[in-house]
């Protein structure tokens, strides 16, 4: 029996422990996750709780064919896109369609000299990410920073693993491209 | 490929570690002639190291312990084994049985507990009797507590596999 599944057995028998240990595992994870796809500061903590409660409630449905990590990444994909539905703070087209919002993106932020100042090269990086759709924030932050494969993104995402590449090579390219219009390449390799 | 500059996907792709060993040595020799696609390679390292930096927030200290408390889960913690309570125990019990055989007459005591207690146990007859009843009416017909023992098995499987987790469910 691997790690995980004696982990998941034991929370279901009502180990106290083992479900903490959970929560601490992955609570960078599922704070990652939040982070860039809910804005509002105030409503992350209770979302991360509300993840980690159906995480609690639906633990008996895990099977392995996916990893826990994967399993557990979708919910908290899916309470970020519930939370941003029922609150319409995301237009319906943006995680309806993430393509098109990109397009609109571009359109919108397309003249260098609409780029506001920023100190720090890595501040207009994190100011360019948020700008992005939330589609695409997700697939690059589940890449870098959580090492998921392109399958796996799919499976927390439900998209197609050949659009989880295109976009992510797009996003990047974005980034790249923005970067270079603020700044130089002697200034970003240093 | 030495021919023409590195496009956006072939840089990302060599970044990423996804090319053939073959595809790679390519993309390295045009990379050691080609200032351009250096460059670009460059600006690609740079937003990937920033991609990569600890991006998030923090949750709260007592986050694990605010969950468990919201979902009602019962501390479980693991008695503690005191040797000291245990030796108490047993001196408790020494005394109380020597105390017993030097003040009390074991004879007419061992009279009193059969006489108490024996019309309570007649249930035990009454069971054995009615088991060899059942067994008489079975006359060996083994096939039916076959059967019967599958039910039990069948619906200790489902209580397992499909009731029990939704008896641990809590609503929120």
């Amino acid at each position: 029996m691997t790690d995980s599944k004696l982990q998941i057995e034991r929370i279901l028998s009502g180990d106290q422990t083992a479900f903490r240990a959970l929560v601490e595992e992955y609570q960078r994870l599922v704070s990652h996750i939040v982070f860039r796809m809910v804005s509002t500061k105030e409503d992350r903590e209770d979302i991360c709780q509300d993840v980690f409660m159906r995480i609690y409630q639906n633990l008996g449905d895990f099977r392995s064919e996916s990893k826990l990590s994967t399993w557990i990444a979708r919910i908290a994909y899916n309470a970020c896109l519930n939370h941003l539905e029922k609150r319409k703070l995301v237009p319906l087209e943006e995680l309806n369609s993430p393509e098109q919002s990109l397009e609109n993106f571009l359109e919108r932020h397309k003249r260098p000299d609409e780029i506001t100042e920023e100190k720090e090269v890595g501040a207009l990086l994190e100011n360019e990410i948020n700008r992005m759709p939330a589609t695409f924030r997700t697939i690059l932050t589940l890449y870098h920073l959580e090492d998921m494969s392109y399958t796996q993104i799919s499976e927390v995402m439900r998209l197609p693993e050949g659009t989880v590449k295109s976009y992510l090579f797009r996003a990047r390219k974005l980034l790249k491209d923005r970067l270079k219009l603020k700044y130089q390449p002697e200034d970003l390799c240093h | 490929m030495s021919l023409k500059h590195l496009n956006d996907e072939e840089i990302q792709e060599y970044l990423d570690g996804n090319l053939p060993a073959q595809d790679r040595t390519m993309i390295e020799e045009h990379l050691e002639r080609c200032p351009v696609c250096q460059d670009s390679l460059k600006q690609y390292r740079y937003l990937y190291d920033g991609l990569t930096k600890e991006e998030g927030f923090d949750l709260s200290n007592d986050f694990a312990k605010t969950v468990i408390s919201r979902l009602g889960i019962e501390t479980q913690t693991k008695p503690r084994f005191n040797y000291f309570y245990v030796l108490l125990a047993f001196l408790g019990a020494v005394i109380g049985v020597a105390t017993i055989i030097r003040f009390i007459d074991m004879k007419s005591l061992g009279v009193t507990i059969y006489e108490t207690i024996q019309p309570r146990f007649e249930f035990i007859s009454v069971f054995a009797d009615s088991v060899k009843n059942a067994l008489l009416i079975l006359n060996g017909n083994a096939g039916l507590v076959i059967v019967a023992g599958l039910a039990l098995a069948f619906l200790a499987t489902v209580d397992r596999f499909v009731l029990k987790p939704k008896y641990r469910r809590v609503s929120f």
